[in-house]
């Protein structure tokens, strides 16, 4: 029985290659698989090369593996770039007005001519839509999954949207069956049972979503009132998705005139006591830099998502990198504490969500959510996220009728975890300034010498209350392995699938068992917490990271002054494949 | 029109245990007591206000007026501003920063918040000198200043805040003097009361730093306009200096709906009442299957 499929769609950028990729992803998802999907593409709006990696796999998938089983290509380029993925007995199909030949015996290539159909058919933009149709049928499968999920998408655009897409999708499929062509698989006979997953869980709890999506609904759900960001690839989506959900929940979410405006207008709304949040990318995080430092000083909540992208300066604006660890811990001028979350899977987003508020409010410091175009952008299979369990924790607002009794309000008060409790401006009784300037009690400009050692010494001990409650790593997988991958952020999920495919081997006794140790809670560091759990790593461990400079790894070695017994870094834009991580596993 | 009535309440409820460090016979302390007998005037309390102050001498303020305030970065007053106005847009937000906060690293947030109409006033004190950092040439220095940094003339033109609010069609847009109490406060109350983007230029002498441009140097320029301009020429015209004349008063004013006001959201409710809950998500979640 095939248990796992892999597909790769290519075309030029507004060719609809996106559209393919998420309706297979979904279509497969609704028959039971659980799938990843992963989109690539250059910094243009037409032409170039886009492609969309769509991979399921009958049990858990967590990411990208290297063979491709089918390939479409819906121009020229694909398949000059994209043909060497496809394996052996897998196959390739292709719009006709491409002018190709193959001399290949190994791969089967199929002409059809999608673009002659959707054009026949009074559609010329559907050609994709015809793609989709064919490689059902190329797969074994019907049409019926995808027409009723066509019919869901296109449920806003009308009736007469959806029946042209389903029109042009059972063209494509018709096509191929009348060329009497044999599946490559056989989908619907590899399930189970109608209506249950292909792992035997019920399909209908299954989210096929990704980073940027999961992050928008862990913030609506955790009563979030302002997202404002300025466009970033490849943060630009969360302010897209935002907006289109505003008027149902009653938040406002807005483009800023830049990133310092951004910035600046969460935190003016947090010190009058909305949660707001704002998103961006590594040059955008640069601007928004000082106003970290304003947050740190003031004491005023800030939420900040940082989606990595390569650096320096404009990089590789649509790629993959985690290469902005050391400047988040250290971005800003002064001393103060501030929060580094980094996500490994799409649950840990959403509820990071609810962290990130959370710990912004209780310790009024920022907070940065950090995600990478990996974890962004790729759409997975993940269980029915539910905030059932997280709750929201406001931290010390202090309640208005009890500043009534107060004479004296002091919103910079001394205290034993450094954590004073903030008025919010309106509130009687309650007034303070919130200063950039070195300050006394009540927020009014000091520069003596006692007050000044007092206010850092207060504003640090926040750093060390907060360091001892931050959550350690995850030790995931068998506790008897004999090599530990060590992952943060996004490398979870390559690290994952590489584990599960050794592990699956290693039953049949070829290779050793491995584990995953996994930061997620990533700054300040919980430096017991970390060591303990050290302590119950594998003799081997493999740290992997996407920068070329193993900055996680530096920053271990300075905090905890622990070293991995080897490492793997990648800083080419593409993600991890597990392949790669099983390689160097292996040579341990 | 609103007047400063002959009985009015003491203004030293804006008090703070500070007293002002500027030097004495800064504009300023006129700017100071106008704003003290505005919110007097309009009988906002102290805590029933929100003031974002600039970086620089004008900044220094936010130790010497109570209210519920915020001092922020130099150039980024107007931006945490109009975030918390979104964030309770019933309270009134008052942003107080000088001519080099505004117009040089703040100069961006000042154009996109007078276009976007925000319901914020800004008080600009205009004193064409950055004074905090002993006398640089600021953005609204005259061709002609000299300084440390730029020992020979300055070259450049000034920058005209006036007429850029203007141009992108602000609110209310006004022009006081920091030598004219009286007349600035009747300007700040009702900048304050305006329901857009209102702007108070102040012309402010710096005793200290720009001695050339005295309070009679500045007295036997000012001349105030009659009536508003409602048309944007007439008022970029109006507010424009002349070697003999600089219009004061308010020197144009529309009717423009303030940003907040196109959110539904904001209808019924600020946002600060419905932030903090937990929201159901169920319905978009099935978005996802």
């Amino acid at each position: 029985m095939k248990s796992e499929i892999s597909i790769k769609v290519g075309g030029p950028a507004g060719a609809g290659v996106k559209s393919v990729g998420q309706i297979l992803a979904k279509t497969l998802q609704r028959l039971g698989f659980h799938v990843f999907e992963y989109p690539e593409y250059p910094s243009l709006i037409r032409g170039g090369h886009n492609t969309e990696l769509i991979q399921a796999l009958v049990e858990k998938k967590y990411s990208l593996t290297k063979p491709v089983d089918l390939l479409i290509a819906l121009d020229d380029k694909t398949l000059s770039l994209d043909l060497p993925e496809v394996i052996p007995g897998g196959m390739v199909i292709f719009d006709s007005k491409i002018d190709f030949k193959s001399n290949s015996s190994k791969i089967k290539f199929l002409s059809i001519p999608m673009s002659d159909i959707a054009l026949k058919l009074g559609n010329p933009l559907t050609a994709n839509i015809v793609a989709v149709g064919a490689a059902l049928r190329v797969m074994g499968s019907t049409t019926e999954t995808t027409s009723k999920l066509l019919a869901d998408q296109f449920s806003q655009k009308g009736p007469d949207v959806i029946s042209a897409n389903i029109k042009s999708l059972e063209a494509g499929w018709n096509f191929v069956k009348d060329k009497s062509f044999h599946p490559i698989l056989d989908l619907i006979s590899d399930l189970p049972a109608k209506g249950r997953s292909a792992s035997g869980g019920k399909v209908s709890n299954e989210l096929m979503m990704n980073g940027n999506e999961a992050l928008s609904s862990g913030a609506i759900s955790a009563g979030m009132g302002l997202y404002t960001a300025y466009p970033m690839t490849p943060s630009t989506p969360i302010l897209h998705f935002l907006a289109a959900h505003q008027n149902e929940f009653g938040y406002i979410s807005l483009q800023a005139a830049d990133e310092i405006t951004s910035v600046n207008m969460v935190i003016g709304a947090m010190h009058m006591g909305v949660r707001a949040m704002c998103g961006t990318s590594g040059g955008g995080f640069a601007l928004m830099n000082e106003s970290l430092a304003l947050s740190g000083m003031t004491e005023t909540p800030l939420v900040l998502v940082l989606v990595q992208r390569p650096g320096p300066a404009t990089g590789l604006p649509t790629w993959t990198e985690q290469g902005e660890l050391q400047y988040a811990v250290h971005a800003a001028h002064g001393e103060f504490l501030r929060f580094v979350l980094a996500p490994g899977d799409i649950e840990e987003t959403f509820q990071m969500a609810f962290d990130a508020f959370n710990l912004a409010e209780r310790y009024q410091t920022p907070v940065i959510i950090m995600l990478d175009k990996f974890l962004s952008e790729s759409s997975m299979s993940s269980g029915n996220l539910s905030s059932i369990g997280f709750s929201i924790d406001r931290g010390k607002i202090t309640d208005p009728k009890k500043l009534n009794r107060v004479k004296n309000f002091q919103r910079y008060q001394l205290t034993a975890d450094g954590v004073s409790s903030r008025s919010l401006p309106g509130m009687e009784n309650g007034i303070f300034c919130a200063n950039s300037d070195e300050h006394e009690y009540h927020g009014l400009v000091d520069e003596s010498s006692s007050m000044r050692v007092w206010q850092v010494d207060k504003r640090l001990k926040k750093m060390e209350t907060a360091s001892k409650m931050m959550p350690g790593p995850q030790l995931i997988g068998p506790k008897d392995a004999k090599i530990t991958i060590v992952t943060w952020g996004s490398g979870k999920l390559p690290a994952q699938q590489a584990m599960m495919t050794m592990n699956k081997k290693q039953e049949t006794g070829n290779n050793e068992k491995v584990n995953l140790l996994h930061f997620s809670y990533i700054w300040p560091m919980n430096a017991n917490a970390i060591r303990e759990a050290l302590k119950n790593c594998a003799t081997s461990t493999l740290l992997i990271e996407q920068n070329a400079t193993g900055q996680f790894q530096s920053l271990l070695k300075e905090q905890i002054g622990w070293e991995p017994t080897a490492y793997l870094r990648k800083y080419d834009g593409r993600p991890f494949y597990a392949e790669e991580i099983i390689e160097k596993v292996v040579e341990l | 029109m609103a007047k400063i009535s002959s009985n009015q309440k003491n203004p030293n409820s804006y008090n703070t245990s500070v007293f002002p460090t500027w030097c004495p016979g800064c504009g300023d302390f006129g700017i100071w007591g106008a704003l003290k007998q505005a919110l007097e005037l309009l009988e906002i309390n102290p805590d029933q206000v929100a003031f974002f102050f600039g970086v620089g001498c004008s900044g220094n303020i936010s130790s010497f007026i109570r209210g519920y305030g915020f001092h922020s970065l130099h150039g980024r007053a107007i931006a945490n501003a109009i975030g918390a106005k979104l964030a309770n847009h019933k309270m009134p937000v008052i942003v107080i920063a000088g001519d080099g906060d505004l117009l040089g690293e703040g100069i961006s947030h000042f154009i996109h918040s007078a276009r976007a109409n925000h319901d914020i006033t800004v008080i600009l004190h205009n004193n064409g000198v950055f004074g905090l950092t002993t006398g640089q040439a600021s953005p609204t220095a005259v061709t002609g200043f000299k300084s440390k940094p730029i020992p020979t003339e300055i070259t450049d033109e000034p920058v005209n805040p006036c007429a850029l609010a203007i141009m992108h069609q602000a609110g209310f847009v006004s022009r006081g003097f920091a030598g004219d109490q009286e007349v600035l406060c009747n300007l700040i109350s009702q900048a304050i009361a305006h329901p857009g983007f209102s702007l108070v230029d102040v012309l402010q002498p710096c005793v200290t730093f720009n001695p050339d441009k005295s309070y009679i140097w500045y007295r036997q320029r000012i001349n105030p306009v009659k009536i508003p301009a409602k048309d944007v020429l007439t008022g970029i015209k109006n507010s424009l200096w002349t070697d003999k004349r600089i219009a004061t008063g308010i020197i144009y004013q529309n009717s423009r709906d303030a940003f907040h006001t196109n959110y539904p959201q904001l209808q019924t409710e600020t946002l600060l009442a419905t932030t903090g809950k937990k929201r159901n998500i169920q319905k978009l979640l099935k978005g996802f299957k």
